[in-house]
C-alpha cells in the first residue's frame, strides 16, 4: 500500500491512506468543501427566490413594512461580518505559516465578531417582538405602526425576514461552534490542524459563505428603495 | 492490464483458510459501525435500504388489498391517506434514492476507477448514520399516527390543516436528503480526482458516468427541497407565513419549489439504473457499448435538462398556460437522451454473444419496461392529454413502470451481477433466472391494468371508486399481479442468503467480464488493490470472436462446482488449452 | 512510492496586503450601497422604473462584493480550474430556479383569473354542492390547526 512521508523521521503525516500525495488531498478537500457550499447556495437560493417573488408582487407593502428595520444596526452588522471574514482569512494565512498564537488570535477575533453580530441581532429581534411584529396570532393590528401597509402582506415580509435572518443566524451559530472547535484543536496543538492548513481553510470557506449570504440579505431587506414611478 | 496474483499482504492471526478480504479482516461490531471502508458501508446500506423496501412493500400490499373493493375493504379514508403517503415517502426517499448509488455506487465506484477508497470515508459513514437517524424518525412517524399529506406534502394542507405527523416526517426526509448530498459530494470529488493512472474520462465504465451525473443532480436539487420542506415546518411550528393564501402567500409556490427537486429526483432514481444497465448489456453480450460517447453525454444531458422540466407536474395547478407550453416542449426534449441510450443498448445487443443469465434477464426486462414507462411519460408531457390523464392511475402506472420496471429491475440485475464480487459467493443462477421471469410477469400484471384504469377515469389516491365500479376488474388484476411480484421479491432474499451460507466460492472474475473491479479478488481486500492499477486498455475491451472469452464466460457461473472451470493464471482450461 | 513534499508546489502564501485591500474595498462598497439606497433617486429609463434601477444598482454592488469575497478571501483566484468550475456552477444553477418567475409573470395574460398580486383570494372557489361520501368528511380537516 502506498503512503507518502515527506520526512522519514516524521512520525505524523497529514496524508490520508486513500490519497497519493498531499496535493491531491488538498484539492479534494477544497473541491469537496466547495461542492458543499454549492448545496448551501441552492439552499439559501430558494429563499431568495421566494423573497424576490413576494417583494415584486407586494412592493409597496414590503417597503412600508421594511421601514421598521434599523438600517444603522444592519450596516454595523455588515461591517462586523466583513471584518470577521478578514480576520478569518488572516487565520488561514497564519495557519499556512504555522504560527499558532496568531492563528488563535485571529480565530478568537472572528468568534468575537460573530458573537457581536448575534448580540445586535438579538436587539433587533427584541424590538420586533416588542412591537408585535412576529407573524402569527400576536401580529399587530395597527396598520399605522407600519405606515399604512397591508397587514397581511406585512406578515409575509416579516415571515421572510425572520425566516431568512433566522436561518442565517443558525448558520452563524454553527460557524461559531466550528471555529471554536478549530481554535480548541489549535490550542491543544492537535496535529490534524497544526500540520495541515486545509482544515482551517475549509472552515474559513464556510465562514466566508455565511458572510456572502449576509452581503445579499442586507441590501435586499434593509436597503429597499422607495417605490415610485 | 496486468493480471495481479492474489496477494495476502494483510495476514490475519491464526490459521487462515480463505484469503483475507474486507469482510473477514475484522468481525467486531465496532469495526463495522465505525468503518471507513466504502465496501462495508455499502453492505450496511444494503441491509438498511432493503429493510425500508420491505416496509414500503407492506404499505403497497395494504393499498392493493384495499383497492380490490370499490367501497374499501380494510382501511378508513384517513388511514388510507396515511398508507399511500407512507408507501411514497419510504419507497422514494428511503429506498429508490439511496439504493443504487449508496449500495452499488459506494461499493463499485472506487473499484471501477482503481482507487483505494472514496475521497471522504468518514463523510461516507456520516451519510449512513444520517440515513439511519432519518429512518428511525420515519419509523417513529409510522408508530405515532403517520402522515397523510401524500409524499408531495402539498400546501396549504401540510402547512396549515393536517393534524398528522408532518413535522417529524419532514425532518426525516430532510436528513435523508442530506445523507444523499454527502454521498453525492463524495462521488463527485472521487471521480474527478482519484482515478487511477491512465483512467481517462472516456475509459470510465458507464456506471461511473452515471454515478457522477446522479451526484451532480443530488448536489444541485436536494437543497431546494430541503429548504422548501423546512419552510413548511416553519409555517407549522413557528407560524411563519410563506404559503398561506389568507395572507397573500401562494400555495402553488410550494409546488414550484418542491418539483424543482422532485423532478430531478426521478432522474436521481433512474440514472444509476442506466449505469447498471450499460454494464449488464455490455458484459452479457460480450461487446463494448455501442456509441459509448453518446451514452456518456446523454447521461449528462439528462441530468442538465432534467432541471428545467419540473412544471410538467403542475399543468393543472393554475400554472400559466404560456409557461406550461415551455415546460411541455422541454419535457419532450428530455425524452431524447433516454431514447438515445435505449437505441445504443439495442445496437450493443446486435451481433453480441448474448448470455441469458439472470442479470441479463433483468437487463432485457429493463429495456422493455423502461421504454413503456418512458413513452407513457410523453402522453403526460403533452398538455392536452395530460389534462385528462393527470392525477389518474395512468400516472401511477407510468411512474411505476420507470421506477420499478426501470430502477428496481436494474437494481436486482446489478445486485445479482456483482453479488459474487461483494460476497465472494456464487448464487444459484437457475432459480434466479426463473425468478427474473416471475418479476417480469408479476410486474406487468400489476401495473399494466393501471394504465387502462387511469385512462377510463380511476383517480389516484382514492380508495372509494364506487362511482366507476367497472374499474374493479383492473384493480383485481393489479392486486393479483402484486401478489406474484411480492413473492418474486422474497425468493431472491432466500437464494441470495442461502448462497452466503453454502454457495460455492467465487473467483476474481466469475463472469469473465471486463472492468477494474474484476481484476481484484472476490471479495476485495480492504484497500481494494494490492498495487495501484495502471489503465492501458479501453473500457469494455471484449474480443467478440474469441472462443476463449465464451468459454470463460460460460464456465464458472453455469458450472460453479467445477473448480477446473475457474481460470487462474497459467492453469488449464476445461477444453485443455492453457491461458 | 517516491518521497513527496508535504506542501503542494502551488501553495503559495498570499501577502496579507491583498486581504487588507480587499477588506477596504468591501467596506467602501458597503458605504456606497447604503448611500445609493438612502439618498439617490434614479430616473426612469426605458421600461425600467427608478425604483427598479435603484434595486438593480444595489444588487450589482452586492454581486461585486460577493465576487471580491469569493476571489480573494475564498482563494478562488489561486485555485484550480475544477474549484473555479464548482464555485460558478452553484450560482449559474440558482438562476434556473428563477425560471419560475416566468409562470407568475405570464399569468396576467391568461384567460382565467388567478394569483396576480391583486387583492383577490387564492382560496379555492366552491363551484357547486358536492356529494358527501360515507364514512368520511372529517370536518376537522377543513379548519386550520390551532
Amino acid at each position: 500500500m502506498a503512503t507518502a512521508h515527506a520526512d522519514p523521521h516524521d512520525e505524523y503525516s497529514p496524508l490520508k491512506h486513500q490519497y497519493e500525495d498531499i496535493e491531491q488531498q488538498n484539492e479534494c478537500y477544497t473541491v469537496g468543501m466547495w461542492t458543499f457550499l454549492v448545496t448551501e447556495i441552492m439552499f439559501f437560493g430558494a429563499l431568495f427566490f421566494t423573497y424576490t417573488l413576494y417583494r415584486w408582487n407586494y412592493q409597496e407593502d414590503f417597503y412600508l413594512a421594511h421601514e421598521h428595520l434599523n438600517v444603522t444596526l444592519g450596516a454595523i452588522n455588515t461591517t462586523i461580518l466583513l471584518f470577521s471574514s478578514f480576520t478569518m482569512v488572516m487565520g488561514v494565512h497564519y495557519a499556512q505559516l504555522k504560527d499558532k498564537l496568531k492563528v488563535l488570535g485571529s480565530l478568537t477575533v472572528t468568534m468575537g465578531c460573530a458573537f457581536a453580530f448575534l448580540v445586535i441581532k438579538y436587539f433587533e429581534y427584541a424590538e420586533k417582538f416588542r412591537d408585535h411584529l412576529y407573524p402569527g396570532a400576536n401580529f399587530t393590528t395597527d396598520a399605522a405602526s407600519l405606515h399604512g401597509a397591508n397587514l397581511n402582506h406585512a406578515q409575509l415580509f416579516f415571515g421572510l425576514y425572520f425566516g431568512m435572518t433566522g436561518l442565517h443566524a443558525i448558520h452563524i451559530i454553527i460557524g461559531i461552534l466550528c471555529i471554536g472547535t478549530l481554535a480548541g484543536m489549535w490550542a491543544k496543538g492537535n496535529k490534524l490542524v497544526t500540520e495541515d492548513y486545509l482544515p482551517t481553510e475549509m472552515i474559513g470557506l464556510y465562514w466566508h459563505f455565511v458572510d456572502l449570504v449576509w452581503i445579499f440579505l442586507f441590501p435586499l431587506m434593509y436597503l429597499m428603495p422607495q417605490p415610485y414611478k | 492490464m496486468s493480471a495481479t496474483p492474489i496477494d495476502n499482504t494483510l495476514l490475519a492471526t491464526g490459521p487462515v483458510e480463505e484469503p483475507v478480504n474486507y469482510l473477514n479482516v475484522d468481525h467486531s461490531i465496532k469495526s463495522w459501525l465505525l468503518t471507513g471502508d466504502h465496501k462495508r458501508i455499502a453492505i450496511l446500506y444494503l441491509f438498511s435500504t432493503l429493510f425500508f423496501f420491505f416496509l414500503g412493500s407492506v404499505a403497497a400490499s395494504m393499498i392493493r388489498l384495499e383497492l380490490t373493493s370499490p367501497v374499501g375493504m380494510i382501511l378508513e379514508s384517513e388511514t388510507y391517506n396515511k398508507v399511500f403517503t407512507a408507501h411514497g415517502v419510504i419507497m422514494i426517499f428511503f429506498f429508490l434514492v439511496p439504493a443504487i448509488p449508496a449500495v452499488l455506487g459506494n461499493f463499485l465506484v472506487p473499484l471501477m476507477i482503481g482507487a483505494r477508497d472514496l475521497a471522504f470515508p468518514r463523510l461516507n459513514l456520516l451519510s449512513w448514520y444520517l440515513y439511519i437517524i432519518a429512518g428511525a424518525l420515519i419509523l417513529t412517524v409510522l408508530a405515532t399516527g403517520g402522515v397523510d399529506t401524500g409524499w408531495t406534502f402539498y400546501t396549504p394542507y401540510s402547512s396549515m390543516y393536517s393534524n398528522s405527523q408532518v413535522t417529524m416526517s419532514i425532518i426525516a426526509v430532510f436528513l435523508a436528503g442530506f445523507s444523499s448530498i454527502f454521498t453525492g459530494i463524495n462521488f463527485i470529488v472521487t471521480i474527478h480526482k482519484m482515478r487511477a493512472p491512465g483512467m481517462t474520462w472516456f475509459r470510465l465504465p458507464l456506471f461511473v458516468w452515471a454515478a457522477y451525473a446522479t451526484s451532480v443532480v443530488v448536489i444541485l436539487g436536494t437543497p431546494v427541497v430541503a429548504i422548501t420542506l423546512l419552510l413548511v415546518v416553519f409555517e407549522r411550528v413557528f407560524h411563519l407565513p410563506i404559503f398561506n393564501p389568507e395572507l397573500g402567500g401562494d400555495p402553488v409556490l410550494f409546488q414550484h419549489l418542491f418539483w424543482f427537486y422532485s423532478h430531478p429526483a426521478v432522474y436521481i432514481m433512474i440514472l444509476p439504473a442506466f449505469g447498471v444497465q450499460s454494464e449488464l448489456i455490455a458484459n452479457f453480450s460480450r461487446k463494448r457499448v455501442f456509441g459509448y460517447h453518446f451514452v456518456a453525454f446523454s447521461t449528462l444531458a439528462i441530468s442538465a435538462l432534467g432541471f428545467v422540466v419540473w412544471g410538467h407536474h403542475m399543468f393543472i395547478s393554475s400554472e400559466s398556460m404560456y409557461q406550461s407550453v415551455v415546460f411541455s416542449l422541454i419535457s419532450f426534449l428530455v425524452a431524447v437522451p433516454s431514447a438515445i441510450k435505449i437505441f445504443n443498448w439495442t445496437a450493443t445487443l446486435y451481433k453480441g454473444t448474448i448470455r441469458l443469465q439472470a442479470p441479463m434477464l433483468y437487463a432485457l426486462g429493463f429495456m422493455g419496461l423502461f421504454t413503456v414507462g418512458g413513452l407513457t411519460g410523453l402522453f403526460l408531457a403533452s398538455l392536452g392529454t395530460d389534462v385528462h390523464l393527470t392525477n389518474t392511475y395512468f400516472i401511477v402506472a407510468h411512474f411505476h413502470y420507470v421506477m420499478v420496471g426501470g430502477s428496481i429491475t436494474a437494481f436486482m440485475g446489478g445486485l445479482h451481477y456483482w453479488w459474487p464480487k461483494m460476497t465472494g459467493k456464487i448464487y444459484n443462477d437457475g432459480i434466479a433466472k426463473v425468478n427474473a421471469l416471475l418479476v417480469f410477469v408479476g410486474f406487468n400484471l400489476t401495473f399494466f391494468p393501471q394504465f387502462i384504469a387511469g385512462f377510463v377515469g380511476m383517480p389516484r389516491r382514492y380508495h372509494y371508486y364506487y362511482l366507476i365500479p367497472e374499474v374493479q376488474a383492473y384493480h383485481i388484476l393489479s392486486t393479483a399481479g402484486a401478489s406474484v411480484l411480492a413473492i418474486s421479491f422474497v425468493i431472491p432474499a432466500v437464494y441470495l442468503l442461502q448462497s452466503l451460507k453454502s454457495g460455492p466460492k467465487a473467483s476474481a472474475n466469475p463472469w469473465g467480464a471486463h472492468g477494474l473491479e474484476w481484476e481484484t479478488q472476490s471479495p476485495p481486500i480492504t484497500f481494494n488493490f494490492t498495487e495501484t492499477p495502471i489503465v492501458t486498455d479501453e473500457v469494455y475491451d471484449f474480443d467478440p470472436v474469441s472462443e476463449f472469452e465464451q468459454e470463460r464466460a460460460n464456465a464458472e457461473m453455469t458450472d460453479p462446482g467445477n473448480d477446473a472451470a475457474v481460470t487462474h493464471t497459467g492453469e488449464e482450461l476445461p477444453s485443455g488449452g492453457t491461458e | 512510492m517516491a518521497e513527496t513534499p508535504l506542501h503542494a508546489a502551488h501553495d503559495h502564501i498570499i501577502p496579507p496586503r491583498v486581504y487588507v485591500l480587499n477588506l477596504l474595498a468591501l467596506l467602501a462598497l458597503m458605504a456606497a450601497t447604503v448611500a445609493i439606497a438612502e439618498k439617490v433617486q434614479f430616473p426612469a429609463f426605458w421600461i425600467f422604473s427608478g425604483t427598479f434601477l435603484n434595486s438593480a444598482a444595489a444588487m450589482t454592488i452586492a454581486c461585486i462584493k460577493a465576487f471580491l469575497v469569493i476571489m480573494f478571501f475564498m482563494h478562488i483566484k489561486w485555485s484550480t480550474n475544477l474549484t473555479k468550475l464548482y464555485a460558478i456552477a452553484g450560482f449559474v444553477w440558482l438562476s434556473l430556479l428563477f425560471i419560475t418567475l416566468g409562470d407568475y409573470m405570464t399569468r396576467q395574460y391568461e384567460p382565467a383569473p388567478g394569483w396576480t398580486g391583486k387583492q383577490e383570494s387564492a382560496l379555492p372557489r366552491v363551484i357547486g354542492a358536492h356529494d358527501h361520501l360515507p364514512n368520511d368528511a372529517n370536518e376537522a380537516n377543513l379548519r386550520p390547526r390551532q
